[in-house]
This record gives structure tokens, sequence and C-alpha cells, in this order.
């Protein structure tokens, strides 16, 4: 590796990997304000996962490696996943052509992990919340794939030799005035994407207190301490990571130079995550049965949008 | 290829012992035979898969009308040997000692697929084709659960004879077309009305064996009746001839016109989402695992589908990564289902066949099994970096491309093969998450008592779990060997050497990530370490929301796990429903279940042959049993054909 890719490295993670958490506090604060509260401070979630750093922890006598493994996995796959993503206009330290199908592939490890977590526990609330996950995971994975080859598509045709970022890296305000509702229709199919892989509502209510009705948060009922820490991280990331996909689709604008093209995508997270407060405070949840619809309606979204680009 | 005829011969010797010595010599001697065998094909196949090695070829007299002892060793079949020298050692030293493998059978089929692999005579090659399945009925008629045993067994004996049959047919045309030596490279010209009649023949014929829909009736059945060593060499070797044959038979007919890739990537699609969705339908740990197998078929066949499209279009790069997805699927699914099969051996010959083996919580008891089976699993469920993830890696970025290429008329079916394998790999996950929890993870639903696995059997599954890593990460290294283009049909392919550059530097790009993920997992899970050194760590019941006093019956079931997709599918699983559900204030008993079926068997199959047997029914007034009208029969025909030849 050259001085110049580690140092692109360093950059990329360090604001990658500090920013994520910034975005649930800026969720939060939105609700927070719809409420007529004035809510918890924006850095709460950092200080959220710095005091369970500091804990010690608590194990179900039913579990075994498998519950100690599962956060230490799921965070070092989303973490990998992190270094894969474009910030819009800036491309990620390890770029390969067909990345997007490893990124895919890094979110089912760190999803099976949790799951098999889950169920190691031997609770019938974290057996229901992992049957839902691997239940909407299965119905949200196509949708993800398609709206990715579909986007690829739209901005360049030689995709399978492109990376991630040569594909955001094309975006810019002509390929919108272009093919404005094929971009838009990938759009709505990343977003309902993103909505339901990070267990938001309508999908799912991340702040509720009856545990019937949850999937990603009751998934991880048993954890504690430091192995809590780093699931809360790794969602926080996750956020970040689909973020950052819909956000360079929706902000099309390439300067060309590198920080103000992070500093762009990193202000599009900022109003992303305002939106995500807004959609939770305006929004009720969807019946468990819809959310399986709404998920079709993500794919079907894709696949409209890949045949439009292609016809 | 000494090598090759010494564990021809080794193979021979042995099944010539296992015959005549009493049980436990018999297996020994099956073991000690397997073990020669696998090593001397290793020698043979390996530098001529690498390209160190010429291609050989090795004939013997044969007193076979049209036969010919004729055996070639060529990349692509010192590739499919590879998979059988390195699966059938390791299985037969993980199963004799425990499991119910009969010695006779398990050498004769090591040594017809050895010749299925390397046959270059058209005769030679069906008759162990059919060793291959009469060896098969045997290993799978073991007396473990007789009922199931027999409907499996002749179920898989009927459809494999029919698929002999298709290819008795098919290798009769190549014949009377002039292509005796099956090892012909560059295609043979051919009519085209041939050409297409011997590539449906050897599709019906080669997809029967390889478990490809709606021909996959008798896979599932063998795989799920067989003992865990012979499931692991059926389903991730035997299978594979199915494969193999439809590769030689490809570059045997040389060009292809674009409608056999469409067959071919419509049927493989079909069956791996139906492979997926059936996998999940069914409750059974060895079923589902079977299930999954011809959903990997399916993934297969989809990807040389894929790759005769992008032939026949002039596409190289689809090409290309079609059919190397097909090849090296072929070999990573057989050391991962070879590790799932004999992970779930190990476990049932100790936890026993009784309903304790559906218990759950049998981590504690087994932590090497339970670990190699999850390992297998996440290879399974194409996690990266392992080996699954390759073969699907591939198969995507070809769908991709083929989305890709503008007007070129296969953008649409290659989205929706996109969303299709998407769909599928969530479903694999979702079912390999069930069996892997609801087996080895939770609270047991009934008292666990078993056998100690014995420390030779964890050392194999160990030696597979890890064979299962490398693999994944030795793949990029396959992608630069130069026998490659020789194991693909790419003869009328331009610059291939361009696609496979390409392909190989995509996987090399998977290495970095790949080595980051490893790093930061033995990162994070010291830090972690770490962190909790000499804090209160303490242990408790499960939280379960307050309730401190959970059982085991309140956990979810892995039934309950997936009943929402099984529940999503049932139009297409058909599965018998039973739900009784809680009624009225104070509920009593209530349940749920889905006994898995396969609808392939029950609208095609069943109602098929209960008309051939109403038609053969009606020609009952035929026979008589009486001598004299036999022999009538006789002369009549001797006469019918004197008369015709006249």
């Amino acid at each position: 590796m050259s001085l110049a890719a580690l140092v692109h490295l360093a950059v990329h993670a360090a604001l990658v990997f500090a920013l994520a958490p910034l975005l649930q506090g800026i969720v939060n604060r939105t609700k927070a304000w719809f409420a007529g509260r004035r809510g918890p401070p924006l850095a709460q979630p950092y200080f959220d996962l710095w005091r369970l750093l500091a804990k010690g922890a608590v194990y179900s006598t039913t579990t075994t490696v498998v519950f100690r493994l599962a956060p230490v996995v799921a965070l070092a796959a989303l973490l990998t996943t992190g270094l894969l993503v474009p910030m819009g206009g800036w491309p990620a330290p390890l770029a390969f052509a067909g990345d997007l199908f490893l990124v895919a592939g890094l979110l089912a490890l760190a999803r099976f992990a949790l799951v098999l977590a889950a169920l190691d526990t031997g609770s019938s609330f974290t057996g229901m919340g992992a049957s839902r996950e691997v239940w909407f995971a299965a119905l949200a994975e196509p949708a993800l794939l398609v709206s990715l080859a579909a986007l690829a598509r739209g901005l360049r045709h030689d995709l399978a030799h492109d990376s991630l970022s040569a594909i955001y890296g094309a975006m810019s305000p002509a390929t919108f005035t272009a093919g404005a509702p094929f971009l838009l229709l990938v759009a709505g199919a990343l977003l309902l994407v993103f909505l339901a892989e990070n267990g938001r509502i309508p999908v799912d209510d991340p702040n509720t207190h009856l545990e019937l009705t949850m999937i990603h948060e009751v998934m991880i009922l048993d954890h504690s301490g430091p192995d809590l820490a780093f699931l809360l991280y790794g969602q926080a990331l996750k956020l970040q990571i689909l973020g950052v996909l819909l956000v360079g689709v929706l902000l099309p604008v390439r300067t060309g130079v590198a920080a103000l093209d992070l500093a762009l995508a990193v202000a599009g997270l900022v109003l992303l995550a305002v939106a995500v407060g807004c959609i939770e405070s305006l929004l009720a949840r969807l019946r468990l049965a819809r959310v399986a619809q709404m998920l079709t309606w993500a794919g079907a979204l894709a696949v409209a949008a890949l045949v439009l680009e292609v016809s | 290829m000494p090598m090759l005829v010494g564990a021809l011969l080794v193979v021979a010797v042995g099944a010539l012992f296992a015959l005549v010595l009493p049980r436990r010599m018999a297996s020994g001697i099956a073991v000690l035979a397997t073990a020669i065998a696998g090593a001397c094909l290793l020698a043979a196949s390996v530098p001529v898969a690498l390209g160190a090695a010429l291609p050989q070829d090795f004939s013997a007299p044969w007193s076979v009308p049209m036969g010919s002892f004729h055996l070639g060793l060529d990349p692509l079949s010192a590739w499919f040997l590879l998979a059988l020298g390195l699966i059938a050692p390791l299985a037969a030293v993980h199963g004799f000692a425990r499991q119910p493998v009969r010695p006779f059978p398990w050498l004769v089929l090591v040594g017809a697929l050895l010749v299925v692999f390397t046959a270059r005579n058209a005769v030679l090659f069906l008759v162990a084709w059919e060793v291959v399945s009469l060896a098969s009925f045997f290993l799978v008629l073991h007396g473990r659960d007789a009922d199931a045993e027999e409907e499996a067994g002749w179920t898989y004996l009927v459809a494999s004879h029919l698929s002999t049959a298709f290819l008795i047919a098919a290798l009769v045309l190549l014949g009377t077309a002039g292509v005796h030596d099956l090892g012909l490279a560059g295609g043979a010209a051919l009519a085209p009305g041939t050409r297409d009649a011997v590539f449906l023949l050897a599709l019906v014929g080669f997809g029967t064996k390889a478990g490809l829909m709606p021909f996959h009736v008798a896979s599932p059945g063998l795989y799920a009746a067989a003992p865990g060593p012979v499931a692991a060499l059926l389903a991730g070797v035997a299978s594979k001839t199915g494969i193999y044959g439809l590769l030689r038979c490809a570059t045997l007919l040389g060009d292809i016109p674009e409608w056999h890739g469409w067959t071919l990537l419509a049927l493989g699609l079909l069956t791996a989402f139906f492979g997926a969705v059936l996998a999940l339908s069914h409750a059974d740990l060895r079923t589902s695992l079977a299930y999954s197998s011809i959903e990997n078929v399916g993934l297969v066949f989809a990807a040389l589908g894929l790759g005769s499209l992008g032939l026949a279009k002039g596409n190289t790069y689809v090409a290309v990564s079609g059919y190397l997805a097909a090849l090296l699927h072929a070999l990573h699914h057989g050391l991962f289902k070879g590790l799932l099969f004999l992970a779930t051996g190990s476990f049932l010959a100790s936890a026993g066949e009784g309903p304790g083996a559906r218990a759950g919580g049998w981590w504690k008891v087994f932590p090497g099994v339970g670990a190699a089976f999850l390992a297998g699993a996440c290879t399974c469920a194409a996690l990266p970096p392992a080996c699954g993830f390759v073969g699907e890696f591939l198969l995507l970025l070809g769908a991709l491309e083929a989305a890709s290429v503008p007007r070129a008329g296969f953008a649409v079916p290659a989205v929706l093969s996109l969303a299709v394998l998407g769909l599928t790999a969530g479903l694999a996950a979702a079912n390999l998450a069930r069996l892997a929890g609801g087996t080895f993870l939770g609270t047991p639903r009934a008292p666990l008592a078993a056998a100690p696995v014995p420390v030779a059997e964890r050392a194999i599954l160990g030696v597979l779990a890890f064979l299962c890593l490398a693999a994944g990460l030795l793949a990029p290294q396959v992608l630069q060997l130069a026998t490659l283009p020789a194991m693909i049909p790419l003869a009328s392919a331009s610059a291939p050497g361009i696609a496979l550059a390409e392909l190989a530097a995509s996987l090399r790009g998977v290495l970095l990530p790949a080595a980051a993920l490893l790093a930061l997992v033995g990162g994070l899970g010291l830090l972690r370490a770490r962190l909790l050194d000499g804090r209160p760590v303490h242990e408790g019941p499960t939280w379960d929301c307050g309730f401190a006093a959970p059982t085991a019956r309140m956990q979810y079931t892995p039934a309950s796990f997936v009943a929402p997709l099984v529940a999503l599918f049932r139009a297409l699983h058909r599965g018998r429903e039973t739900l009784r559900p809680p009624r009225g204030p104070f509920p009593a008993r209530a349940e749920h279940s889905v006994a898995g079926s396969d609808p392939g068997r029950r609208f095609l199959y069943d109602p098929l042959f209960r008309l051939v047997a109403r038609c053969a029914g009606r020609l009952g007034w035929i026979q008589h049993g009486y001598v004299q009208v036999y022999l009538l029969y006789i002369a009549a025909t001797l006469v019918v054909l004197m008369v015709w030849k006249l």
C-alpha cells in the first residue's frame, strides 16, 4: 500500500467509524423535537457506548461460545463493510470490481451471527426476533442487489468491471436530469431496504418497550456490557452504511474535490438522519404481514427501475 | 496415469477382499484402500489440474463390442477427480467405525466414480455410470429405517435407469455422428438436429443424476436415507457426475445455440429457488440438507446456463464467469456439503436417531461437532470469506455483466436471475441458521444422552472446515491456473484470458477485506477479553423480559423460526399443514406443524407412474403363465423378424 492509500484509509476509517453514532443522536433529537421535548444530547449514543464498554457482563447459563463470539463477528463484518462503501463521491479505501456483492455478503454475515446468538439464548423473545429478521432479510436481499445493479447499469454500462466507488463517483446532476424517474425508483427501493434493514419505523420501532413487536432490539435482549456496546455500535454503522448508499443517489453532486465531496456526503447523511426522525415521528408501524408486502414492493421498484433503464 | 490405474487397482483388490472377509476386517480394508486410492488420485490429478503434467491416456484391450477400456486424464477430469480424491478418503476414515457403511459397495462406488470421471469410451462410461447407480442403491439399504431406505433406494434405482436410458440414446446419437472419443476437445461437427437432440437427452440424463428439477425426485430421498459418509460422497461427488457430464457434452457439441443456455439457466434458477423453499419446509435435518444440495446443484446449472448464454451471445466475460462459477461451486459444494453431512453423521451416530436428536442444545455436549456444523452452515450460506461465497460471487458478477450489456437481449432475464439469486441466498441462510441453531443451540427440549464422538471424527471435520476456508482464500490463485480454459468449453470465445484476469482481480479484491475481517475478529476478540478482564462477569438464567424461569418449551422451535417464510411460500412447497390454534378463555393444547412434501413428486411423478402402472395393467392379458404361450411368442417374433429381413 502506498502512503496516499494509507492516508486515505485512515481518513475514511476515522470519519466513518467516528460519525456513525452521531446519526442516531440526530434521529433521536429530531424525534424529541416532534414530541415537544428537548431530548438527549446529540452525543448521547457515544456516552451510552462508553458506559457499556466500562461495564462487566451477565451471561445466560444457556448460552455457549457462539453467543459470546457473535457480537465480535458482527461488528468486524460491519467495520469491514464500512471500508468498502464510498461516501458519495469520496471513494472507499478498499474498492474493487464487484465489491457490492461482498458488501451484501458481509451484511449477511453480520446478520447470521446475530441470529445464531439470538437462537443461543433459548428465549422465546429473541427467537421470535431472529425469525422475523431472517424473514425480512430474505425479502430485502434481492431488492438491495437489484437496486444496486440498476444504479450501476444506469450510470455506466460496464458495471461488472466497476466498484461501488466508481459507480457512485459517476453520479452528477446531469444523470439526475437524464434519468430522474429511474433514479427515483432506485432511491425508493433503497429507502425501503434502508428502513427495513435498520429496523426503523414503519418496520420496527427501535424505542418500543413492548418486546412482542420488536425485531432488531429484541434479538439483543440478552447481551450486556461490552458485547452490547459492540452490537449497538454495529447497528449505528449499519445505519450509516446503508444510509450513504441512499444519500449517494439522492445527492448527486460531485465537485471533484475530495474534501468537498466528503463534506457533502456527511451533510447528506445528517439530512437523512433528520428525515428518518421525521418518518419515525409521523408514521406508525406497519402490521408484520404488511412488512413483507412492503419489501416485495421494494423489490418491484428495483426491478421496475432496471427494466426502465434496460428498455 | 500409472497413479490413476494404481488407484483403480487398489480399489478393485480392496473390493475383492471386502467381499470375502468378515465385516470388521472388510471395513478396515475399505478405509485403507480408499485412503491409498485417494492419495493416488490426488497425486495423479493435482499436477494435471495445475498444468504441471500433460493430459494422459490409458488404453487396455476390452472384449466388449464397441467398447475399449480407454481412460483419459485431462484438466476437466482432473478437477472432478480432485473432489473424489479429497472427500472419499476423509469420509471413509470418518465413517466406517460407527456408521453402517457397507465396505464392498463403497469401494465399488469409489472405483466407478473414478471411471466415470475418466472414461473416454462411451460403453465404458455407461457401464461405470450404471455401476455407480447400483453401488449407491446397495449403500442406501443399510437397515436403519428399512421402509424409508427401500423407498428411497427404489425411487433412485428407477430414476437412475431412466437417466441411463436417456444417456444411452445421447451416446448412440453421438456415436452414429462419428464421435467415439469422449475426451475430444474443440467440438465435433454435428448437424444442428443431432446436436439439439444430444443436448436434450444429456440434459435429462445428467440432470436426473445431479438433481435438476423437475428430474430431481430421487436425489433428496437418497441423500436423506444414506448414512453420513455415503451422503457426503453421493451429494458431494456423485451428484457432480451430472455436471461433469454436461461440461463434457458442452465441449463435444462445440458451438451451442442460445436456447441451450436459456434452458439451463431457467431450469437452474427454478431448481435453486425451489430447492431453497423445499429445504425450509422439511423439518428433518438430513432431508433439509438434501434439498439444500438440490439448491446448490441448481446454482451450478444456472451458472452453466449463464456461461453457455455468454458464449452464444459472444460475451466472453459472462461466458467465463458462468463456467468458472459452475466449476468452482461444483468442487466447493463437495467440500462444504461433505462437512455438513459428515458432521450430521457424527452427531446422529452419537445422539441416536430418536427424538433426543431433535431436542436442540447439543452444543454443550458436542462443541467440536457443533462448531464444525456451524462452519459448514456458514460456508453453505455463501457467507464470505469461506468457499461457498466464491461460486455465488462469480455467478452474480456474470449476471450483473449480462444485465449491463446494452441491447444484448439478455438484460431482463439477467435482472431476474439477480433477484432470484438474492432471494435464494436469503432463504438458504435462514434455513442453515435454523438447522445449526435448532440442533445445537438453545435449551434442550429433552434430556440429552449421548456417546462421545471419537477424536478421529472430530479431526476429519476440522480438516474439512479448514479446507472450506482455505478454498475460499485460494480461489484467486485457482483462477490463474493455465489449465482453466481447457476445463471449460471456451473454444469459440474470444480472448478468454482478459475475462479470466478481470475475474481473478475481482476475487483478489475480496482477499484484502477478508484479511481485514479476520484481523478485526481477532482484534475485537482480544479487546473484549481485555475489557472483561477483572470485571464482574456473572452467569444467570436467560433474561426473557423479566420472566426468570423460562422453560425449554417456551423457546422458539426450529419450525416456528421458519414458519413465516414457510407460510409465505405455502403455495409452492405444498407441505401438509396441521394447525390447532389456542381457543377460548382457557386454551388447552395447541399445535402447528408442517410436514414437508415434494410437489414435483406429488403432482408430476406419482400421477405419471400411476398412469404407467394402469397402462401396464391393461397389457396383463398377454401374460398367462403358460410356457407354451411364451414359446409361441418367441416363435412369432422370430417369424416376424425373418419376414421383415427377407
